[in-house]
């Protein structure tokens, strides 16, 4: 017997995917990573947006925001990558933990 | 004719947007054609497109446009004129500051209008899609001018400090809206609360509202620098240019709270019973620990910025309220709050070529220019909280609103550290105008639209404060 994809299975996929991206954020000191964590997250985000759109409402709007997401998530990441790149050309590397010119 | 295509768009509804937006692409288009070096023709455009845009909340309708995605009404027109008014005193700081750093560059006038555009978005926004778009739009925008002096290594850090927790924000913003899109089944608020009232959601919805609900006030928690979100904010308040901290400490803030009303108080104040307690322990940690850190600071900027922490516990007060008294105050505090912490952050920019850092460094403003000591100690006495000011007004109402909602304890705690921020308001007056700085510093001059924007800000505080009805009424209509 084929087994059937229900709600739960999505919103299952989808807690694992924001946590991995919550620990990456967490534990990692590299921008880029970074970044990739927060990718994970919005999509998480994607994942549950389209399967409660499939499973409980009746209209579009859960597909529409995903797409949305999409597209703001790649305007993040552009912004975020110039960003780095303006700190690369200052430190000469992106770890985070150099960054403390500001004292606490 | 006419009802061909305006009345199913709805163009008129989003006029000042359409404005702002305008203007915005205008300057883009000088700057390429015309070489615009000096930033000249960029602060006209900018200042025309606020002006016609303030002028164009007038024409609030009520309606909502675009299929019932952005709403034109009283609150969202108020909303706009808290943004524009912060955004057209920001634009005139921001001239003669960045002509300091030989930086006066179209972009940063574009970039500015395009933050305001999203939190107009944001102010309007009906639908959880419009209300993230607008988000996002304020905050690319803050983004990029927070690390605006690309040569700085301050604002870069400050840039991708604000970057990784505001991008975390949206985060934890977007996966709450799934879930309260998931308990039912839309994203558009009015439908929400007609589903909940209604009383038939298509899923097993209690915890996944709340659940949802929780990760929405976390996300933009951490917009409005509420703790224990707020952990970005000195650094992000200290390292960017000062106007553009002042955007971020006013609009950017503002728009945090108009979300947090049209999700909290206007589409579920039925579920007051779950989520009040979280704005009381939030309000009332925010207020401590904001006044708290305050006290400690020895630099400006840094002790500024968790005065406008403070400033956001107040502010969550509103929320308790429960009520229009509760949006009624918080609308007013918002226009108070606007003036003087765009004044004291117009203050720091302008007090010299290069900054001033330390609070013991304005040791002798008053002799250096008597009208910046002036007006800084006015603002200073407003967001202390003097009778005569705006600030006296806007926490007699916040601490009234909470008082009659019961809720005594939260209002004395808000009294008392009211009073303890006196002593780290007062302590910057006094340096002013009691200490003589150790090294005579020749006197300041202060370029002509910077000057403006202090005495309307100035103003600004003094009439609210003196006469509060003038803009009673304009709230007054909202409900």
């Amino acid at each position: 017997m084929m087994l059937q994809p229900t709600l739960s299975h999505y919103l299952v996929v989808s807690s694992c995917l924001f946590v991995l991206g919550l620990f990456i954020l967490v534990t990692r000191r590299h921008a880029v990573r970074l970044l990739m964590g927060i990718e994970l997250i919005l999509n998480a985000a994607n994942i549950n947006l389209v399967a409660f759109n499939h499973y409980t409402a009746t209209g579009l709007d859960g597909h529409v925001f995903a797409i949305f997401v999409m597209i703001l998530a790649a305007c993040e990441a552009a912004v975020a990558l110039a960003i780095i790149l303006a700190i690369y050309q200052q430190y000469a590397n992106i770890d985070i933990d150099r960054m403390n010119s500001m004292r606490e | 004719m006419n009802n061909f295509a305006v009345p199913i768009l709805g163009i008129q509804g989003i006029m000042p947007e359409l404005l702002l937006s305008l203007a915005a692409v205008l300057i883009l288009l000088l700057e390429m054609t015309a070489g615009d070096r000096e930033g000249h023709g960029a602060l006209s455009l900018s200042v025309a497109g606020l002006i016609l845009a303030f002028i164009a909340t007038f024409g609030a309708d009520g309606k909502q446009v675009f299929s019932s995605l952005l709403v034109n009404d009283n609150l969202s027109a108020l909303l706009d004129r808290v943004f524009l008014m912060a955004a057209f005193l920001v634009t005139l700081v921001s001239r003669p500051y960045l002509a300091n750093y030989g930086l006066a560059k179209g972009e940063f006038f574009v970039l500015l209008l395009l933050a305001t555009v999203g939190m107009m978005v944001m102010g309007a926004a009906m639908d959880f899609i419009t209300m993230f778009l607008g988000l996002e739009m304020l905050s690319l925008s803050l983004y990029v001018l927070a690390g605006f002096f690309k040569k700085d290594v301050l604002s870069g850090e400050a840039a991708f400090k604000y970057f990784i927790l505001g991008a975390f924000a949206t985060g934890f913003l977007v996966f709450g809206m799934a879930f309260v899109f998931g308990a039912l089944g839309t994203t558009n608020f009015a439908a929400m609360a007609h589903t909940l009232s209604a009383g038939s959601p298509p899923f097993p919805s209690v915890p996944t509202l709340l659940f949802g609900l929780a990760l929405i006030l976390a996300g933009l928690g951490f917009k409005i620098s509420l703790v224990p979100f707020h952990t970005w904010v000195p650094d992000v308040y200290t390292g960017a240019p000062t106007p553009v901290t002042a955007l971020i400490a006013t609009g950017s803030k503002a728009a945090g709270f108009a979300a947090l009303v049209r999700i909290f108080m206007i589409t579920f104040p039925g579920s007051f019973q779950f989520w009040g307690a979280a704005f009381w322990w939030l309000a009332l940690l925010t207020m401590i620990v904001g006044n708290l850190f305050a006290l400690v600071q020895v630099e400006i900027k840094r002790m500024f910025a968790y005065s406008s922490v403070a400033n956001g516990g107040y502010l969550a007060m509103a929320f308790l309220s429960h009520s229009d008294v509760g949006i009624k105050a918080l609308l007013f505090y918002l226009f108070a709050y606007t003036f003087m912490t765009v004044g004291v952050f117009g203050v720091v920019s302008l007090a010299g070529r290069r900054e001033r850092l330390l609070i013991s460094e304005y040791a002798g403003l008053s002799r250096e220019n008597p009208f910046l000591a002036a007006v800084m100690s006015l603002f200073l006495l407003s967001l202390a909280g003097m009778p005569g000011t705006a600030g006296f007004f806007g926490k007699f109402y916040l601490f009234a609103g909470a008082v009659r909602s019961g809720y005594l304890g939260l209002a004395l705690v808000g009294i008392l550290t009211t009073i303890l921020s006196f002593y780290y308001y007062l302590r910057v007056i006094v340096y002013m105008y009691m200490r003589e700085s150790e090294m005579p510093r020749e006197a300041l001059e202060l370029a002509g639209s910077g000057r403006t924007a202090l005495v309307l800000a100035a103003a600004g505080v003094l009439i609210l404060g003196c006469f509060p009805n003038l803009i009673w009424i304009s709230i007054e209509q909202v409900f």
